[in-house]
């Protein structure tokens, strides 16, 4: 099956399987070992660790069997519209660093979320030290969607934050601690002492674990917003609406994220525009955003004070790492027709010479439902809600990667 | 990964798979040090021939290096972080000092591979590796199988 189509699991079960006969091997000719011991304490010690390895082999090949039978149905599936997986694919190809095999898994509860397939499977057979893994085909990335839904074009954008979680692993966080210089480091320090604590403490280990999450997320996010512009963040706010209640965990608050959100988006020049198609949403993000939950905790003073001294630099390494950021001056070109398109129920994708990439037309489906509903924060749920609305979105990212690639064939004029 | 860590609790499919593994990696480290330990006592193998007992020496090094919470601010919770939870377990406090009761019980366990690498190893230090490694072999065991344990099959009488 070709790479694109989720074929890639049936290679990594394969080389999976073969890493277990490798290890019932090894058992085996310990046992073979043992069998020309004489009786007494070494021998038994030999086959009862036998014993103790063929045990620990159940629930490692459990772990297998979950993965298979989860995610088996999502390859080469054909009951998903053909613009998710074409945006599955635009994703991959602007964010992922080492490549990939899309699995798109209609999933009834663990949505949003990305997995690398890869990463799960080597570490059951690893001996605990991180080896570089021998699994060099591409790796089948599972992209959990609503199992009744999972062709939501607006709400789309959340899968730019999930697919760049696997980017800033494997190389954004360094890039941002190389930028950080030892100042979360000094931070940390200063905010223990305050509390008469110190960096060996259980509590200081907690504290860092935390700024290890709350970064992971916000390099994510921006990356998110890099890629779809606003279409994000109103995606987030539709789907995450921002909660009043004070809590700590390993995710940043949703009140903070969407001033993080709304601080980027203006780093990135899309302020006025927004300002043009949705100045109510605008001004309640605004206003929600500068009245956080506060738990007043010390943990909860270092984490917002560290993430904030690293907000540039959040960005930056974000901005670096996409390859086609969407521009506001491009979309501005082709905004007017593509929103009348789309207010008259055609999924316009040819604007003059152009054809609108994915992420535009995402962002004009975000701005067509403003103009067609209000411009208020119910139109934020009662638009990603649309099923009919977002059925004309994803048809339109359809006819997007055709023309895409009927001009990447040279039977079109550009 | 997912948006939020409301849905990383909430949705304990992927974590509890995620926990397995790791626990499984840790656990079959610990297997291999017992066989070569064992091994080493019925005379087929010295412990400085033993590649698992030199990847767990490699492992407690980067414990020690990685003693502090500065070097938790920059990377993903690792083995590491798991074995010195595990350490610590017992004497768990709330006031900061639960690595306190653990650190030396780490610190003798790296002394003890130290010394098994080289082939120099007491009775007593092996004794130490033995139990240490036995203890972590068992609970990365019976965590696995608990994660795991009625996944694919009818878990009450409605769903028979």
């Amino acid at each position: 099956m070709p790479s694109g189509r989720g074929g890639h699991l049936a290679t990594l079960t394969r080389h999976t399987l073969e890493r277990f006969y490798a290890e019932v091997g090894l058992i085996e000719s310990a046992i073979t070992q043992a069998d020309s011991l004489p009786e007494g304490d070494p021998k038994t010690r030999i086959l009862a660790n036998a014993a103790r390895k063929f045990e620990r082999l159940g629930p490692q090949l459990g772990i297998l069997h979950i993965v298979v039978s989860r995610y088996r149905q999502a390859i080469d599936r054909s009951d998903v519209p053909v613009g998710l997986q074409h945006l599955v694919g635009v994703l991959m190809a602007d964010v992922l660093i080492t490549p990939g095999d899309p699995l798109i898994n209609l999933d009834p509860d663990d949505n949003y979320s990305t997995v690398d397939l890869v990463d799960l499977l080597d570490r059951i057979l690893d001996r605990g030290l991180g080896a570089k893994s021998e699994y060099t085909k591409p790796h089948p990335i599972a992209f959990n969607v609503p199992a009744l839904d999972p062709a939501n074009a607006l709400l789309s954008p959340l899968l730019a934050h999930e697919v760049a979680h696997s980017a800033v692993n494997q190389k954004l966080l360094a890039e941002l601690r190389n930028k950080d210089s030892g100042r979360t480091e000094q931070l940390l320090l200063s905010h223990l002492q305050k509390s008469g604590l110190d960096l060996t403490s259980q509590a200081a280990i907690e504290w860092a674990e935390r700024f290890f999450g709350w970064c992971s997320e916000l390099l994510c996010d921006a990356v998110a917003l890099a890629l779809c512009g606003p279409s994000f963040a109103w995606a987030f706010a539709a789907y995450l609406p921002p909660s009043t209640v004070a809590a700590l965990n390993t995710h940043p608050p949703l009140r903070d994220r969407m001033a993080f959100h709304l601080a980027g988006l203006d780093l990135l020049g899309w302020t006025p525009l927004m300002s043009v198609h949705s100045p109510g949403v605008l001004a309640w993000m605004r206003n929600v955003s500068a009245n956080p939950a506060l738990t007043n905790s010390a943990e909860e003073a270092f984490l917002r004070e560290a993430v904030e001294q690293l907000r540039a630099e959040i960005f930056q390494v974000a901005m670096d790492h996409v390859s086609y950021r969407l521009e506001p001056g491009d979309f501005e070109r082709v905004a007017d027709e593509a929103i009348v398109g789309l207010r008259a129920g055609i999924p316009w994708v040819e604007i003059g010479d152009s054809v609108l990439s994915t992420w535009q037309l995402v962002l004009a489906g975000w701005c067509a439902s403003f103009a067609e509903r209000g411009d208020a924060e119910i139109s934020l749920v009662d638009a990603s809600n649309d099923a009919q609305y977002n059925a004309l979105l994803v048809k339109a990212l359809e006819m997007s990667s055709v023309v895409l690639a009927w001009r990447g064939d040279g039977n079109a004029t550009a | 990964m997912t948006l939020t860590a409301i849905a990383d609790h909430a949705f304990d499919a992927e974590v509890d798979v995620r926990y397995a593994a790791q626990m499984s990696s840790l656990g079959s480290l610990a297997d291999d040090v017992l066989g070569d330990l064992a091994r080493s006592r019925a005379g087929l193998v010295s412990t400085s021939e033993s590649p698992a007992i030199a990847e767990a020496l490699t492992l407690f090094d980067a414990i020690a290096a990685s003693i502090d919470a500065s070097s938790s601010l920059w990377r993903e919770s690792g083995l590491g972080d798991a074995l010195r939870r595990m350490a610590a377990a017992p004497a768990a406090t709330s006031n900061g000092s639960a690595a306190d009761g653990s650190a030396s019980r780490l610190a003798g366990t790296r002394r003890a591979l130290a010394s098994a690498v080289t082939g120099s190893a007491t009775e007593k230090e092996l004794n130490e590796l033995e139990h240490f490694f036995d203890a972590v072999s068992t609970a990365t065991l019976e965590t696995a199988v608990v994660a795991m344990r009625g996944r694919g099959q009818a878990k009450s009488w409605s769903t028979i």
